[in-house]
């Protein structure tokens, strides 16, 4: 106990998003990048350090969404790493423009550079420098903040997308006292339409803290990049993300879960709607899954923390109607004597009387892990009787996880055969781990992707749901598109 | 140059290779003969899984994809077949015992699918499958706490294979 405490407490203070129930919040950027005069046109969004120099002039713009004040703070530090020495300082200014994009800022449309708010200069290699950076945090919301430099030696200071965790920015506020948890979603920065809900979505998360990958959570290029996820769920704001199991490698301890998954997707914990995976059962009876979540994760049987059935559900306010969504336990092995799949077993008789009990809701999906379909191996034909269940009740998508991948479906019938109104799978698998590939590609299989990290941002209304994948910047990819309920 | 010195050779040393190829034709003849003999009594069976090539992880293989494909209906079978067993529902056993008979059918259904290309996949994908089949002939013989019994340990066998399965196809 006293060690999981410890490992809660490390985490409130080294979160990248914000960590509202400590009296110190460390931010990262939720944007960064720079620009150049001699490369007016140019992008630098990605790349894995910023840039200051005075000839040709080169100019880096950071962004941090703070989030979980409650008064304004005592002080507000910028710290930046110089990989340089220097004898000429570094200016932290002021940038009362917050709208730039990390993808999108070049120096022709660069915002304005303000004032100057604090300078420092670095003495050493690899020098963390500081800029009280106080007067620009005064409340909750976005804060831009430019580096500059009268110097003529240029200096790349470690991006947000630096593999080296411990050199990227951060802002780290005193508050001064324990701060209140905020109950309610912090302001987004993209418009959601009236009458409709915002999910995020992706599984196979999280790698565990010895893994020789982890790399104090920040990863390699390819490998366990929950942290970058993590960010692109914290600007899409959602107002529930549906996890999608394997949230926790390699075997869902709950160790793990309080160190990596709590420093990467933790943030969103209060709006979490997670879904078991294979390698949650990795400890035994998924009880590091099942004791991280509590009560959320099954909340068909309270207080139950090791081999509970783990399928549920719960409706999604949209307008004034709602979303219906059924999560199943796809470890049709781990459940219910181990047929927990087949037709009869508790959990088909609970889907069924779920669905029908819900028929007249008119848009409803259903979450797994395992997908039914799959352009690999990577699924399970174990859940077939569920989802003859679902295509019997009408049920509009199935969103899955497990192939490390991104992969989605035209509407089919259970038995995979093309219909407009059948069921649209979407495998989401790319939350972070790695990447898997694909074997033969299926026959209504309509987009594949792999080798890319990211999310995927769900709209529901009330007739119907539209998509958008959500990419790692250091890995693009995109599909879009949207669907009525049947 | 070699080549060419070899080429100026006497014409009557140029006679003996043509000989001598008849020779080793005759030998690789023979040869074949003998492993086309071998092979009718000792060559593989069907069933045998071919030798595994290095390449990518099992899960992104189309010929590992094709064998889950095919025995999906068998293993969901098996699956629905087993719950009267488990939920302890089944009634009374014995040789005309509808829920033995189907079990015992859906059981061997699966056993007799054809090897999985990888070994160790094969391994894990029929994990409990020998304690259901013996929990089947216990059902048939009107055994019902032994079927139950049976199935359960198979069942268990399975699951615990569930994971190890996984992280074969992973590569891992």
């Amino acid at each position: 106990m006293v060690l999981a405490a410890l490992l809660l407490a490390t985490a409130s203070l080294t979160l990248g998003a914000p960590a509202a129930h400590a009296a110190t919040i460390t931010l990262s950027p939720v944007a960064d990048s720079y620009v150049r005069a001699d490369q007016p046109t140019a992008n630098f969004g990605t790349t894995t350090s910023l840039r200051v120099d005075n000839d040709p002039v080169s100019v880096s713009y950071l962004k941090f969404d703070v989030q979980g004040l409650t008064a304004a703070p005592t002080r507000a530090t910028l710290k930046v790493v110089s990989p340089i020495s220097s004898t000429t300082p570094i200016n932290a200014k002021s940038v009362a423009d917050t709208t730039w994009t990390e993808t999108g800022v070049t120096y022709n449309n660069a915002p304005p550079v303000g004032a100057s708010l604090a300078s420092d200069t670095p003495s050493t290699t690899n020098d963390v420098l500081t800029f009280d950076v106080t007067s620009r945090v005064t409340g909750n919301g976005l804060v831009s903040i430019a580096l500059d430099t009268t110097s003529s030696t240029s200096k790349s200071p470690p991006s947000r997308e630096n593999p080296t965790v411990a050199y990227r920015p951060q802002l780290v506020i005193d508050t001064g006292t324990t701060a209140t948890p905020t109950p309610t979603p912090t302001p987004t920065s993209t418009a959601t339409p009236a009458g409709s809900t915002v999910i995020a979505l992706a599984g196979d998360v999280a790698c565990g803290t010895t893994e020789a990958d982890y790399n104090g959570g920040n990863g390699t290029v390819d490998k366990c990049r929950a942290m970058y996820t993590a960010d692109l769920i914290s600007s899409m704001n959602p107002s529930r993300l549906f996890a999608m199991g394997d949230l926790q490698y390699n075997s869902g301890s709950l160790t793990d879960f309080n160190g990596s998954y709590q420093n990467s997707w933790g943030a969103f914990k209060t709006k979490t709607n997670p879904v078991v995976g294979n390698h949650e059962y990795g400890t035994s009876g998924a009880g590091g899954y099942f004791s991280y979540f509590g009560d959320a994760a099954t909340p068909r049987q309270p207080g139950c923390r090791k081999d509970c059935d783990g399928y549920y559900s719960f409706n999604v306010p949209v307008g004034s109607s709602n979303w219906h969504i059924a999560v199943i336990n796809g470890e049709c092995t781990r459940i219910n004597g181990g047929v927990g799949c087949a037709v009869g077993s508790p959990q088909y008789n609970w889907l069924k009387a779920d669905l029908e009990g819900n028929a007249a809701t008119k848009c409803t999906a259903v979450l797994t892990h395992k997908p039914r379909w799959s352009s690999s191996s990577f699924y399970t034909a174990e859940i077939q009787p569920l989802v003859d269940l679902m295509d019997a009740n009408k049920v509009d998508l199935l969103l899955a996880g497990h192939a490390h991948s991104y992969e989605r479906f035209a509407p089919q019938t259970a038995s995979g055969s093309a219909s407009s109104t059948g069921i649209r799978q979407i495998t989401v698998g790319t939350g972070g781990r790695d990447s898997q590939g694909f074997g033969t590609v299926l026959p209504n299989s309509v987009v594949q992707k792999n080798h890319i990290f990211g999310v995927m941002k769900l709209t529901l209304n009330a007739t119907g749901y539209s998509w958008s994948y959500i990419a790692d910047p250091t890995t693009p990819f995109s599909d879009s598109g949207n669907g009525n309920c049947v | 140059m070699d080549a060419i010195t070899r080429t100026d050779q006497p014409l009557t040393r140029r006679r003996r290779p043509v000989r001598t190829a008849a020779y080793i034709a005759v030998l690789i003849a023979a040869v074949a003969l003998l492993a086309v003999m071998i092979s009718m009594t000792t060559g593989p069976t069907p069933s045998q899984p071919p030798a595994e090539a290095a390449g990518p992880p099992p899960g992104n293989r189309a010929d590992v994809q094709r064998w889950f494909k095919a025995r999906e209906k068998a293993q969901i079978e098996l699956n629905d077949a087993l719950v009267p067993i488990v939920q302890k529902t089944i009634g009374n056993a014995g040789p005309s015992s509808a829920p033995c008979r189907r079990l015992n059918a859906a059981v061997i259904a699966l056993k007799a699918q054809d090897r999985a290309p990888v070994a160790r996949i094969d391994e894990l994908a029929r994990a409990g499958l020998d304690k259901i089949e013996q929990a089947a002939t216990a059902c048939l013989a009107g055994d019902v706490a032994g079927a139950q019994r049976l199935a359960a340990e198979g069942l268990a066998e399975r699951a615990d294979a569930s994971l190890p399965l996984d992280e074969a196809l992973e590569g891992e």
